[in-house]
């Protein structure tokens, strides 16, 4: 893990939550302007997230021009109602990424596909961890959380996140059983969820 | 709620649900809005993690390529062309035959045209016209590569055959460069790749006034508007 501050993956362009809302709601299809905006806001996460799960630069490329074209092509799909604009990209992304990684019968974890975007239902926007993205010290923030789990809980997560490891197949990496696993992972997401939770309560 | 039900929310969120639990999670998600939320949450969670990686820069080009395919912007890196065939023969009447093809290419076949092409044809492929140069290794560690370009200044195309140049590194590509006389910020000619062939036909991104140097440097894939990585191959195109 890189020390840097994740921050600066999004300093070019970088505005407030509501202007990252309200940039990717200006998509239209028509403006490419905007397209780029969008890309220059979020072009290095995406490609940064997609190299980091392919772990090959070239794939990551055509990964990141899919997410953009994507978006593009279907300006209306994002709702600021289910998920942030960081939020959603990653998950565009990382299901870019399975989806590609399936058809050249690489390794992928038991379910999950582009239809899979987020859908649950914030009814609060406002208290969500998905508005910590848009902060100034989110790298710090999710560093920082990263570091209070335990080396099993932080393996377990980033290896069934970033690598797409099947439950059974980091129960092998762990030597544990699969519903240790689970269970770990499930510690790790509750103890992040808290981590990160209550600095957006003093924003 | 239930460990076992969060568990499930978790998995769900990182796509690790079976088809069949994934519909049952589904059906439950629509009815359940503290679930609902509770996903939400843990996909901000990933969505956050995500920003945790270490940091990858995109190349360049890969913006104006994705603004090109949305209907605006322009390609500044312009791949080479593919070669028009394999068959090792030897490099000078190669190249002619080469140049001969995309010259055909460029100008078409139209019989009203053809001795118009066909004096025009002879002139570029004049000897006296085709500049050959010969391409060292500058690198310690490809020292056994070289290549050979033959490049005609009137028309501004090219050939590049390599020899031994080892496929690039995975993310890696190679990339063609020309520098003219007097500015030394080179211009791409494309990016090039041994394993899909050894020779390419390339034409500079913008012309080129005055060729003095030809150099291949080992870049990240997608290219660079100018030159970051170690150059490999190198040739002096005044001394030819």
């Amino acid at each position: 893990m890189s020390n840097e501050s994740p921050q600066d993956l999004q300093t070019s362009g970088a505005g407030s939550a509501a202007d990252d809302v309200d940039l990717l709601l200006r998509l239209d299809g028509k403006n490419p302007d905007t397209l780029g905006a969008v890309y220059d806001r979020y072009g290095r996460v995406v490609f940064t997230l997609a190299s980091r799960i392919l772990n090959d630069a070239r794939e990551s490329e055509e990964v990141t021009q899919d997410v953009f074209l994507a978006i593009w092509k279907k300006p209306d799909s994002y709702d600021p109602k289910k998920a942030s604009p960081i939020t959603w990209l990653a998950t565009l992304t990382r299901n870019k990424c399975i989806d590609r990684m399936r058809k050249a019968g690489r390794r992928i974890p038991a379910a999950g596909g582009e239809e899979d975007v987020p859908v649950a239902v914030d009814e609060n926007p406002g208290s969500s961890p998905f508005l910590m993205c848009a902060m100034s010290d989110m790298s710090e923030q999710v560093h920082s959380c990263l570091s209070r789990l335990s080396d099993s809980q932080r393996t377990a997560v980033e290896s069934a996140y970033f690598d797409s490891l099947s439950m059974t197949e980091i129960s092998k990496k762990l030597s544990v059983p699969s519903g240790t696993v689970k269970s770990r992972i499930r510690l790790a997401m509750d103890k992040l969820r808290s981590c990160l939770g209550p600095r957006l309560d003093e924003e | 709620m239930t460990d076992e039900l969060k568990e499930q929310a978790v998995m769900y969120a990182l796509g690790q649900l079976a088809e069949d639990e994934r519909a049952a999670f589904v059906s439950a998600l629509r009815s359940n809005a503290e679930l609902a939320v509770l996903v939400g949450e843990y996909e901000a969670v990933l969505g956050a993690i995500a920003l945790s990686a270490e940091e990858a820069i995109p190349p360049a080009s890969l913006r104006e390529r994705i603004l090109r395919e949305a209907g605006g912007g322009e390609e500044t890196v312009v791949p080479f062309r593919r070669p028009i065939e394999r068959k090792r023969s030897s490099f000078v009447p190669w190249a002619a035959a080469a140049m001969f093809a995309i010259f055909c290419g460029f100008l078409g076949l139209q019989v009203a045209e053809l001795k118009r092409e066909n004096a025009e044809l002879a002139r570029l492929n004049d000897p006296e016209n085709i500049r050959l140069v010969a391409l060292a290794a500058a690198s310690e560690e490809y020292p056994d590569i070289s290549a050979n370009v033959a490049w005609n200044p009137e028309s501004g195309i090219g050939f590049i055959e390599t020899k031994d140049l080892p496929p690039a590194p995975s993310g890696k590509t190679y990339q063609l460069w020309v520098f003219e006389e007097g500015n030394p910020a080179p211009v791409s000619a494309g990016l090039f790749d041994p394993a899909a062939s050894v020779r390419a036909s390339f034409q500079p991104d913008r012309p080129v006034e005055k060729a003095v140097t030809f150099a291949v440097s080992l870049e990240v894939a997608g290219g660079r508007p100018q030159p970051e990585g170690p150059v490999v191959l190198a040739g002096n195109a005044q001394g030819s």
